[in-house]
């Protein structure tokens, strides 16, 4: 199934339909965008766009009206009709779904003793298209290590540039000893974005000596393949609260290396938050490798322990 | 001779009719049984898997036999080519598809219910409601032995002795 059948399966008919008539280039999309009630629109190249009846980029107001009705059809092919199978993702207001695809979902939360139990209705959601760009950390893995060590390492940026991309080609290329040593790398893919497993079968490329823990919250996961894997390199996307932070020292202090992702537009930004704060003093991080939109092209840049530029570089998609 | 043959023919006609009669409970007792095992299985497959219906189904349809494992095959199929309907109209046709070649009777309306249940809320109201269905379909199944043991007796009987009657009648 290719990547633009992942997405557009999961689409009510009637959106399916518009998407098949229009022109629009899939390979350039980013984002799809239900709103109840509000035109349907995709973003290119970071470029926000509504859709008309015919598929064609246009105005708001002649934009196709995503119905209730549409959002709901698209919910239950994103669930396979089957709520109860996701309730926790849908807790934690996400989905996702073959090929790694992430599907953010907000609407109504229904709360139970302050912690939210569900949404019902869902009247919002946000498809974002995962996408492997092999090669695009090749300039950086490289950078990863200093004395024949692999360094700790913190990928950051604000959503949608590309952490997910990238750790998930520096996963490749370590796993695979592109660029430096091969490692023995243990990735817990709590969402399923890195490796998009299938019934436990990773459907990207993450080299020949990764093992996934698919769906496995991060912090349990980390700790499960210190003691079961015996991983030299630990991956994980998006790590930010204290349990992940506990988890990760923990893979630290076990003579693993951690490569993880996290948000944040600036080093300056990221000691603000409370552990990571701390661990930017203390420089337990080796290096941190920051992506940067600069008129809708993307740089890596990466830093030293200390904070310093060791290089910047534009983002080679064809690497 | 010929009025032997004729007597004989009319007795086992009559007799085949009743034990016919006798055997579609039978059958239909089995048929029940199937289905009960199929959802057991799907149950199980949903409360230690977590699966979504439409790969539950796919399992259950494939492990089990009969008629009723080869229409949840069929709507797992339907439900993974994600071609429009909600759950429950596509439930509602294959399910007619599978009564026309079922020997089902009023328990049918069981599975309808069970269709509107399916797929709806969280985990623990799915368990409940299979829970639950299991539990009425195993009280349809006994019902239905009881009757078999009393009904079928009686059209075992009723079939013999009706060929004897007839026979008896036309000599």
């Amino acid at each position: 199934m290719s990547r633009e059948e992942e997405v557009t399966r999961i689409l009510a008919v009637g959106l399916r339909r518009i998407l098949e008539k229009s022109a629009i280039d899939f390979a350039g999309m980013e984002e799809i965008r239900l709103r109840v009630d509000q035109p349907f629109m995709v973003v290119c190249g970071g470029k926000k766009n509504f859709v008309s009846d015919t598929g064609e980029f246009c105005p708001g107001e002649e934009a196709h009206r995503v119905t209730l009705s549409e959002i709901g059809e698209t919910v239950d092919y994103i669930s396979s009709y089957s709520r109860y199978a996701f309730e926790e993702k849908i807790r934690q207001g996400f989905l996702t779904i073959q090929g790694g695809h992430r599907v953010g979902l907000c609407g109504r939360t229904v709360a139970e003793d302050g912690r939210v139990r569900t949404i019902s209705p869902i009247t919002f959601l946000n498809i974002r298209i995962a996408r492997q760009i092999p090669g695009c950390g090749r300039r950086v893995a490289p950078l990863l290590w200093e004395r024949g060590q692999l360094c700790d390492t913190l990928i950051l940026s604000p959503p949608g540039l590309g952490k997910t991309t990238l750790l998930r080609d520096i996963i490749r290329l370590l796993s695979d000893g592109t660029g430096g040593q091969a490692c023995m790398v243990g990735v817990v893919d709590e969402r399923s974005e890195l490796a998009a497993c299938c019934q436990g079968i990773p459907q990207n490329d993450l080299g020949s000596r990764t093992d996934v823990l698919d769906g496995c919250p991060k912090a349990e996961g980390m700790m499960m393949l210190v003691r079961t894997m015996a991983p030299q390199v630990i991956a994980v996307d998006e790590v930010g609260s204290e349990e992940d932070c506990r988890a990760m020292e923990y893979v630290m202090n076990c003579g693993c290396r951690i490569i993880a992702t996290a948000h944040a537009s600036s080093l300056e930004e990221l000691g603000l938050r409370p552990v990571f704060g701390r661990w930017l003093s203390e420089r337990r991080f080796g290096r941190y490798v920051l992506i940067e939109r600069e008129r809708e092209e993307i740089f890596y840049r990466v830093c030293g322990k200390d904070g310093l530029t060791l290089w910047r570089g534009r983002r080679n998609e064809k690497c | 001779m010929l009025k032997t043959a004729g007597v004989v023919m009319i007795i086992a006609a009559c007799s085949g009719l009743g034990f016919r009669q006798a055997l579609l409970y039978n059958r239909r007792i089995k048929e029940c049984e199937q289905i009960s095992r199929a959802v057991q299985f799907l149950l199980g497959e949903i409360r230690f898997h977590h699966l979504p219906l439409e790969e539950a189904m796919g399992r259950a349809g494939m492990v089990e036999k009969g008629a009723f494992a080869a229409f949840l095959k069929r709507l797992a199929g339907r439900l993974s080519g994600r071609d429009g309907g909600r759950f429950y109209e596509l439930w509602q046709e294959e399910l007619a598809g599978y009564l026309k070649e079922s020997l089902l009777g009023g328990e049918a309306e069981l599975l309808y219910y069970l269709g509107q249940q399916l797929g709806q809320f969280d985990l623990e109201a799915q368990l409940e409601n299979l829970s639950r269905f299991l539990e009425q379909w195993r009280m349809q199944t006994e019902e239905l032995k009881r009757q078999e043991e009393k009904k079928g007796r009686l059209y075992r009987y009723l079939g013999v002795f009706a060929g004897f009657f007839l026979a008896i009648l036309l000599m």
